[in-house]
């Protein structure tokens, strides 16, 4: 087998895992079969080499075209990265279908590696990651064996082009393989300590968001979770496994309170306004926009006057893939929360919710401490004129719950004491009564569809179970609004944490039973809520729990590293300085007003800063090399002369260091006890090396012996010895090292 | 300098003998003693070339990969996405390690001339090296190997002319040196025109690992180089039908040998096979007498050739060529004269015979100062004599004319007196070669 053939699997397997990570990060499942089809077909119709079995000015056709789609998608301004990925593939495909030397293969393992990038770009989930961990060895070892391929082919092509005949095609020696081997794990080494140097002293948050648009994926907004509901509509509700966000609980003093059968209800959004099968939010007015500081709580509510903090929990969320505005989710009910990156946030005191205004697309950390709280919505308690239900066949049917329930449903009789047991009333008679369901029946057009649940259907999803409630009661004057969030009931035991999915979005009910004191309620049949939220125990739930576990733990270190996680690697402080951080913030301040001289400014500056650091190296050399010149003292101290004679003459004499630096470079260093001259001749380094330094030295023991002159023809003649001697020893490793003998600068 | 092992070069491994066993090939002028059956390739300190350059050159690739590497930085700090950073710390390492690696891997690199081939034109000359990487952990790997100067002047240091140079540019490739080995490698080059030239300097580049810069190390160690006359194929008997297939010379009757030829008779002697007794000889004596025959002395060829043009005196000196050759598959003995060139060798067989003859027709030229010395055909040997234009007049006792012109009808068919190149110029296809860049079969 040949080298070429060698490669030819692992090119295919590259292309394939390129193609792979393209599916998993943009879920066309379709469309990269059919492109890993066509790819494997390509490949085994081209591999043997160098022939094409499509026409070039098919293929290039096709290039052609696949480039025009792209011209033209982005002229329409739907460039993004999935739909470039998706050029990047049909080239690949086309690219499959051609010949197969070094220089295609080359081409097609470079757009297998921007193809892994842009699905890196695409989806952050650690099969992306995993992906892209077994595809950068495999890239790795595949480029260095295609060196050797392209150098032996580069060589045909040369001898083939000239008419020559070809050298064949080299076998593939066990040696060869070991020694590439060897060298594509000690370049994944290093790579990878390197890569992960670069990884963690880059500083983050800097520059965000400078470009526009551009790049700006790699979050995919929550979904399962609404901040509205719109009932009425009909069809099956699809429920999707994809994680939501995970979270650990905590009591006061740290304990993980998690465990599996302990359900937590946690809250993202409210809503208290219904129209016509539309439940919204009424109290955006209460809304404060308000700068979260990182790692500096914000308080939501104040705790119960008397009420100590060990009753506290606390959350920890990592939302793993957050888009820029987000709810910030959290357990009644909330007393503080803390971001882990400084953002804007809304923060509403009356219905404690938080959405996070602006920020970073993509994992998001935060903490909530809960606890006993009075909340705040700024209306009176004698008597609630808001609170009403625009359905006169609801408030009928709420009446008759709450008299089958012995309790006054006229509101401005009732005392509020009476809430709770109202709002209690209703919560069994909805889970007694009605059927909970995902295959929605239609509403009939003109129908309410609370009464239509409460009337006909008789059976639904937790958003009408919520939405009837809060409409029963809110038609009698109790004070309840209906709330989504999810319901963390997949304790995962690896981990340490909840992982709540998209199919765990939920949707019930809080009710103010006391002034300022809410309570929460949910009509959905608990047992079907069980079954719905809670996995079932199987063979291969524990399997898939320990993958979720690894995937938080990829999210959390990896995907999730931000600049708090930076500096907390460092001991709170960071590697960087505070002038570094002043002048990138500035950096990112100017390039964030688009100031036009940045790029000038740059320029000038770095080539300033160039000349200072050459310059300075430049004097320290110099002053170096005067110091070893003086820490070796003169070469010879001439005796009977005057100082400026002395001086004279041992300048004269300066070319012998020269000419011991070049012996010394070419392996043949004088020994201290050898003269110049028997060295010379023991150079055994060729005539002309021996006759230059042999004339050298002779010229040296007429400055030192003789104490004479040198002619200016002389000096001449040194410079130009010199120089050709420098020229012949260029390069040269001259043998008969005597080993243990100590080279000598000095004169003997 | 510890010897180790095994050449990794292209082909290589029998490169000693490739030359010699490649058709055309006549022979492989090898400086240096090298023992074909050993594995270990002894380093030739005396034939060690001279480093006169190191350059990093960035080329195409590096560019692209450059600019990926800056498109990552800014996207990572653009979007924030941690992979994006962690992709970018990767393209920053893969710099950082192709330029500690590949100039480490060509820093301990030495060359030496092993040898040179002479080939005829037409044909793949070769040219061997040795390889010596002294550095302890980095192997050298991926390593072409090209040859800057072809000079048709033999002089060391002369001018390169690619257009009169003997050869082609050579090119080679050696997979691995590996650390503290020295290795043995080759270049192949077409042979263009015949006569002698010289090479200089010879390059070896990289772009391992990673394909993103290339290294280079230049090195200098003049070689002079013989280029051999294209050996045309002639037709089936066609010296037979120059010469006159009973005028080609004599046989002699020198001494006894095994032929058809009668020689002597002389009494049986035990051992004698049976089948040389000659029956009616031994009945006419009354003993037993067995016949001896002659050994036969080969035909003694000279090929001449003739005052003639330039044009023509290569068209003569191709014909002659191809005598050469096939007199020496019909066991001739072989002699050359040219008397304008100063070119004299008298008959003589062998492979080293033969190669001499080519040796000097490679060399000849039309008009030389030198004459020939020593004695031409003798009486009896059979002498061609290769003149201008077309020849009419018919042989005469082993003596017979050839012009250049008939020389065409010589050739055997698919021969000409101009060698076709050995392959075809290889296809470049638009598109690729166009995102590729201008480097023809670059990786």
């Amino acid at each position: 087998m040949s080298v070429a053939q060698k490669f030819q699997r692992l090119g295919l397997v590259i292309v394939l895992l390129a193609t792979a990570g393209y599916a998993l990060a943009t879920q066309e499942w379709a469309l990269a079969m059919i492109a890993a089809a066509l790819c494997t077909a390509g490949w085994m119709l081209t591999r043997g080499g160098s022939q094409r079995i499509v026409p070039a000015w098919l293929t290039s056709g096709l290039v052609w075209l696949a480039v025009a789609r792209g011209v033209f998608v982005a002229i329409m301004g739907e460039l993004d990265v999935p739909a470039f990925c998706e050029f990047l593939l049909g080239v690949i495909v086309v690219k499959m279908w051609d010949k197969k030397v070094a220089k295609d293969w080359s081409q097609a393992l470079t757009l297998s590696a921007f193809l892994v990038i842009g699905s890196v770009l695409t989806g952050s989930s650690l099969a992306t990651g995993v992906l892209l961990a077994v595809s950068v060895p495999l890239m790795v070892y595949g480029v260095i064996l295609l060196q050797v391929i392209g150098a032996g082919q580069r060589a045909v092509a040369i001898v083939q082009g000239a008419g020559g005949e070809a050298p064949p095609a080299p076998d593939w020696d066990p040696l060869l393989g070991a020694q590439l081997r060897r060298a594509a794990m000690w370049s994944l080494m290093g790579g990878l300590c390197l890569s992960l140097l670069v990884f963690v002293i880059m500083p983050r948050d800097i520059g965000r968001g400078q470009f526009g648009r551009w790049l700006q994926t790699g979050a995919r907004s929550i979904s399962g979770f609404s901040e509205t509901v719109q009932l009425g509509r009909s069809g099956t509700i699809f429920t999707s496994r994809e994680n939501a966000l995970d979270m650990a609980v905590k009591d006061a003093q740290g304990k993980n309170i998690g465990v599996a059968g302990r359900i937590f209800y946690v809250r993202g959004a409210t809503m208290d306004q219904y129209d016509n099968g539309s439940w919204t939010r009424a109290r955006q007015w209460q809304d404060h926009i308000e700068s979260a500081f990182a790692g500096t709580p914000i308080a939501i509510t104040r705790r119960t006057p008397g009420s100590s903090s060990s009753g506290d929990i606390t959350q920890e969320f990592l939302i793993r893939s957050a888009g820029k505005r987000v709810p910030l989710f959290g357990l009644w009910q909330p007393l503080s929360l803390t971001l882990e990156t400084g953002a804007e946030v809304a923060v509403n005191r009356a219905d404690l919710t938080v959405v996070r205004q602006s920020g970073a697309p993509g994992p998001l950390r935060y903490t909530v401490v809960s606890g006993p709280g009075t909340a705040r919505d700024g209306l009176q308690r004698t008597r609630r004129p808001g609170i009403d239900f625009p359905s006169a066949r609801v408030r009928e049917v709420a009446s008759q719950i709450l008299n089958l329930a012995a309790v006054e449903p006229d509101p401005a009789t009732r005392p509020f004491e009476a809430d709770s047991a109202a709002a209690r009333a209703v919560e069994t008679f909805l889970r007694d009564t009605f059927t909970y369901s995902l295959d929605q029946q239609p509403v009939p057009p003109g129908m309410d569809p609370i009464e239509w649940f409460l009337d006909i259907g008789k059976r639904g999803h937790c958003e009408y179970f919520a939405s009837a409630m809060t409409g029963l009661l809110r038609s009698v004057g109790v004070n309840a609004r209906m709330v989504t969030g999810y319901v963390a009931a997949d304790f995962n035991s690896t981990s340490g944490h909840y992982t709540v999915r998209e199919s765990n979005a939920h949707a019930w009910v809080e009710v103010e039973v006391h002034t300022g004191e809410w309570r929460q309620y949910d009509p959905t049949p608990p047992t079907t809520l069980r079954e719905q939220h809670q996995p079932p125990r199987t063979l291969t739930s524990d399997f898939f729990g320990f993958l979720d576990a690894v995937e938080y733990a990829w999210v959390d270190s990896v995907v999730g590293f931000d600049e708090t996680s930076r500096l907390r690697l460092f001991g709170g402080r960071g590697p960087t300085l505070p002038w570094f951080d002043r002048a990138t913030t500035a950096i990112s301040v100017r390039a964030y007003r688009g100031g036009g001289r940045l790029a000038r400014d740059a320029a000038a500056n770095g080539a300033v800063a160039f000349a200072s650091v050459a310059a300075v190296g430049f004097v320290i050399y110099w002053i170096v090399r005067r110091q070893r010149r003086a820490r070796r003292g003169p070469l010879w101290t001439p005796a009977g002369l005057s100082g400026a004679e002395q001086a004279r003459l041992l300048s004269m004499a300066g070319f012998y260091e020269d000419l011991l630096r070049l012996w010394a470079r070419a392996g043949r260093p004088k020994p201290v006890t050898q003269s110049p001259l028997t060295h010379a001749e023991d150079l055994a380094a060729g005539e002309e090396v021996e006759n230059l330094s042999s004339r050298l030295s002779a010229l040296f023991y007429k400055v030192r012996f003789g104490q004479q002159d040198l002619s200016p023809q002389e000096l001449a003649q040194v410079r130009q010895d010199l120089s050709n001697l420098e020229e012949a020893l260029r390069g040269r490793r001259l043998s008969g090292d005597r080993p243990g003998e100590k080279s000598s600068v000095r004169a003997s | 300098m510890p010897l180790r092992k095994p050449q990794r070069g292209s082909g290589a491994a029998q490169a000693s003998t490739a030359a010699v066993e490649t058709d055309g090939a006549i022979g492989m002028a090898v400086d240096v003693a090298v023992d074909p059956e050993s594995t270990e390739i002894r380093w030739p300190e005396d034939a060690a070339m001279r480093i006169v350059s190191r350059r990093y050159h960035l080329h195409f690739p590096g560019l692209v990969y450059i600019a990926t590497t800056v498109m990552l930085a800014f996207g990572a700090v653009q979007s924030q996405n941690n992979l994006l950073f962690w992709a970018f710390g990767i393209a920053v390492a893969g710099l950082l390690i192709s330029g500690i690696v590949s100039g480490s891997a060509l820093m301990g690199l030495q060359m030496a001339r092993l040898g040179v081939s002479e080939s005829p034109v037409g044909r793949t000359t070769f040219m061997r090296y040795a390889l010596r990487n002294r550095n302890r952990f980095f192997p050298a790997m991926a390593l072409n190997i090209e040859e800057l100067d072809v000079n048709s002047d033999p002089a060391p240091g002369a001018k390169s002319d690619p257009r009169v140079a003997p050869l082609s540019l050579p090119a080679g490739a050696c997979e691995l040196v590996a650390a503290r080995t020295v290795v043995d490698c080759q270049t192949r080059a077409l042979a263009k025109r015949r006569g002698r030239g010289s090479l200089r300097r010879v390059r070896v580049w990289t772009t391992y690992p990673f394909g993103l810069t290339r290294k280079s190390v230049t090195f200098e160690g003049p070689k002079s180089i013989l280029v051999l006359p294209h050996v045309p194929r002639l037709k089936n008997g066609a010296l037979d039908r120059i010469l006159g297939a009973d005028q080609r010379g004599v046989l002699t009757a020198a001494t006894r040998g095994v032929s058809d030829e009668f020689w002597s008779l002389r009494e049986y002697q035990i051992g004698d096979p049976t089948r040389s007794i000659a029956w009616k000889a031994s009945a006419r004596s009354g003993q037993l007498i067995v016949r001896q025959t002659a050994a036969l002395t080969p035909v003694r060829l000279w090929v001449r050739i003739g005052e003639l043009t330039d044009e023509a005196f290569e068209t003569a000196v191709t014909l002659a060529a191809g005598m050469i050759r096939q007199a020496d598959e019909l066991g001739w003995s072989m002699g050359l004269w040219i008397p304008g060139s100063g070119v004299l060798i008298v008959p003589g067989q062998g492979q080293r015979h033969v190669h001499s003859l080519m040796r000097a027709l490679a060399v000849a030229s039309p008009r030389s100062l030198a004459r020939a010395s020593g004695a031409g055909p003798k009486s009896g040997d059979a002498v061609i004599s290769i003149v201008g234009g077309r020849v009419s007049q018919e042989a005469q006792g082993g003596r017979a004319s050839i012009g250049v012109d008939d020389a065409a009808e010589l050739l055997e068919k698919g021969e000409s007196l101009t060698p076709a190149p050995a392959v075809k110029a290889r296809e470049r296809s638009g598109l690729w070669s166009l995102l590729a860049g201008r480097e023809a079969g670059g990786s």
